[in-house]
């Protein structure tokens, strides 16, 4: 069964004001329990407000949001039970720290989800380790860490819940290259361990050609493809229309095919395209 | 939530109140305000209500906008309005224990309620029709003479403007940061006033923190611009007194007559 699936949903900002914008126009679509799904799309394409509907913090206009079957909205007044559920992480998320300590910091959540000292104290100290954040900096102040360790302190409040469903906004936004990569590696660590369904939003293609599953592309507030990278990308010309580059790697293949260089063009990595030509030239 | 805020927000457009000069707008806005309360009897009050009103009208932003400055401060309005209602003299007309309801007390509220009402759209009128960085640069006019007591009025004006420009981006930043709790499960729509006040404890404290850390960007970028305070410093737009503050002047000028005008002709009603 879909862990989450999305009927028709509608979403309109500023209902009845003069400032009334449609952000979401019949979005439907389902996820399936442990799968890595990347959502993309250009700024102002829905991407935020529809990761924001999927937990509960916004509610849908129209249509309806299933969490296991059951609609998100049945009961208005249970919706924290929901966001514990499908948690989020927030672009910049290392803006929303605030205790005295990373280890409170961290246990925030899961205190607020009513869990007993020993199971904070569990949850915590695995989310620091899922986010390699190290055992002496859980009684620094939050603020005295560096940058990249505070994102890290923060996605680790979040996971700290351990919700099933994982959504991530940018993750990865303003950290430098190596950065990058080895939190996307404990990202896709974390989904391979726990077997929880992540949810990655990204601008970067690089990223999502990685670690997702399938990639839900968005434009103008409606569904445009959600299909398998591999299906996804070769349609690199659609995209560019849309405002989207494909990886870079995947565009040279493109061109490779385009002036008559027999490849296969669904490439994603350096090291696939690297095999292909191989390939090509020994043949 | 936190978008519903009206008060002080400058809607543009190009009617003949928006294009009062801004020195002009915050005199006139005092010399109001002053009326308001000299105003005496009901003849006088509805004159400078109605001319208020007018104004209102020619400011040719939605009354709705208006209505909604009100509305945050509509709880104040009807608790004094309420309150007054007990002080008073004259002939009581309903008693019931120590509680006393007089006609001095009537005319007393009333007179309150549209006094306040009156004043707080006047103000959304300045508000509503002056640019931020217009009503700054007119403070900083007015403020000139206190010069020659060293008050730094080039200064107070600087941080009038920083404060206003930061005030939407202060907003959108608490709105974001009341997501990010609330989806780590912050309850803030619940429980007692002790419990509420706690739930804000993790909003308030990253929303310092960014203050500070935006301040701290933003001294260092005028810094780096080689801003040194108001000395010698000259400005793109120049503030004009026209024609058009000629013909406000006098319209106000009447007005005003007027109140004083009907408070002695029919008498005063409240002290």
């Amino acid at each position: 069964m879909a862990v989450i699936k999305a009927e028709n949903i509608r979403f309109v900002y500023g209902t009845g004001t003069s400032f009334e914008k449609t952000a979401l126009s019949d979005v439907s679509f389902e996820i399936e329990k442990g799968e890595f799904i990347g959502i993309i799309g250009h700024t102002g394409s829905g991407k935020s407000t529809l990761v924001q509907l999927l937990n509960g913090l916004l509610k849908p206009t129209d249509g309806k949001i299933y969490l296991n079957g059951k609609d998100i909205w049945e009961q208005p007044k249970k919706i924290r039970n929901v966001r514990f559920k499908v948690g989020m992480v927030f672009q910049y998320p290392e803006y929303q720290l605030f205790d005295e300590t990373v280890y409170k910091d961290i246990s925030y959540g899961p205190k607020n989800m009513g869990l007993s000292d020993e199971e904070i104290d569990e949850k915590v100290r695995s989310a620091a380790e899922f986010v390699g954040l190290k055992k002496e900096l859980l009684d620094k102040s939050p603020f005295e860490l560096s940058g990249g360790e505070k994102r890290r302190a923060a996605i680790a409040g979040v996971i700290a819940m351990d919700p099933e469903v994982l959504i991530l906004d940018e993750p990865t936004a303003g950290l430098d290259p190596l950065g990058r990569d080895a939190l996307l590696s404990q990202i896709q660590d974390y989904h391979d361990v726990r077997k929880n369904t992540v949810i990655l939003v990204s601008h970067s293609m690089e990223d999502i050609a990685r670690v997702a599953d399938r990639i839900l592309v968005m434009s103008h507030g409606e569904k445009y493809m959600f299909d398998t990278p591999e299906n996804v990308f070769s349609k690199g010309r659609e995209l560019e229309k849309l405002g989207l580059q494909v990886p870079q790697v995947t565009k040279i293949m493109l061109l490779l095919k385009e002036s008559g260089i027999n490849v296969n063009q669904n490439i994603l990595t350096v090291e696939q395209a690297f095999n292909e030509i191989v390939n090509y030239l020994g043949s | 939530m936190v978008r519903d805020i009206t008060l002080g927000q400058y809607m543009p457009g190009m009617s003949k109140i928006h294009r009062l000069d801004a020195r002009a707008k915050i005199l006139f806005l005092i010399a109001y305000i002053v009326f308001i309360f000299v105003a005496k009897n009901y003849m006088s009050l509805m004159l400078i209500t109605m001319a208020s009103l007018l104004v209102v009208l020619m400011t040719r932003v939605k009354f709705s906008m208006y209505l909604k400055s009100m509305k945050v401060i509509l709880f104040v309005v009807v608790l004094t309005g309420i309150l007054n209602l007990f002080y008073g003299t004259g002939n009581v007309l309903w008693e019931w224990g120590f509680i006393k309801i007089t006609d001095g007390g009537i005319n007393n509220a009333i007179f309150v309620t549209i006094r306040i009402a009156t004043l707080v759209i006047i103000s959304s009128i300045l508000t509503f029709t002056t640019s931020p960085s217009d009503l700054t640069d007119a403070l900083e006019r007015l403020m000139k003479p206190l010069k020659i007591f060293h008050v730094k009025v080039h200064d107070i004006a600087m941080m009038m403007t920083i404060a206003l420009r930061f005030i939407p981006v202060l907003l959108e930043e608490t709105d974001k940061i009341m997501n990010a709790q609330k989806a780590r499960g912050a309850d803030m729509e619940s429980g007692g006033i002790i419990k509420r006040i706690k739930a804000l404890i993790p909003v308030l404290i990253p929303l310092f923190v960014s203050s500070f850390r935006r301040a701290n960007d933003l001294a260092m970028a005028m810094e780096c611009r080689c801003y040194n305070g108001g000395n010698g410093r000259t400005r793109m737009k120049q503030l004009h007194f026209g024609i058009i503050d000629l013909l406000g002047l006098i319209f106000s000028v009447v007005v005003f007559a007027g109140v004083v005008l009907c408070n002695i002709y029919f008498g005063a009603v409240v002290q």
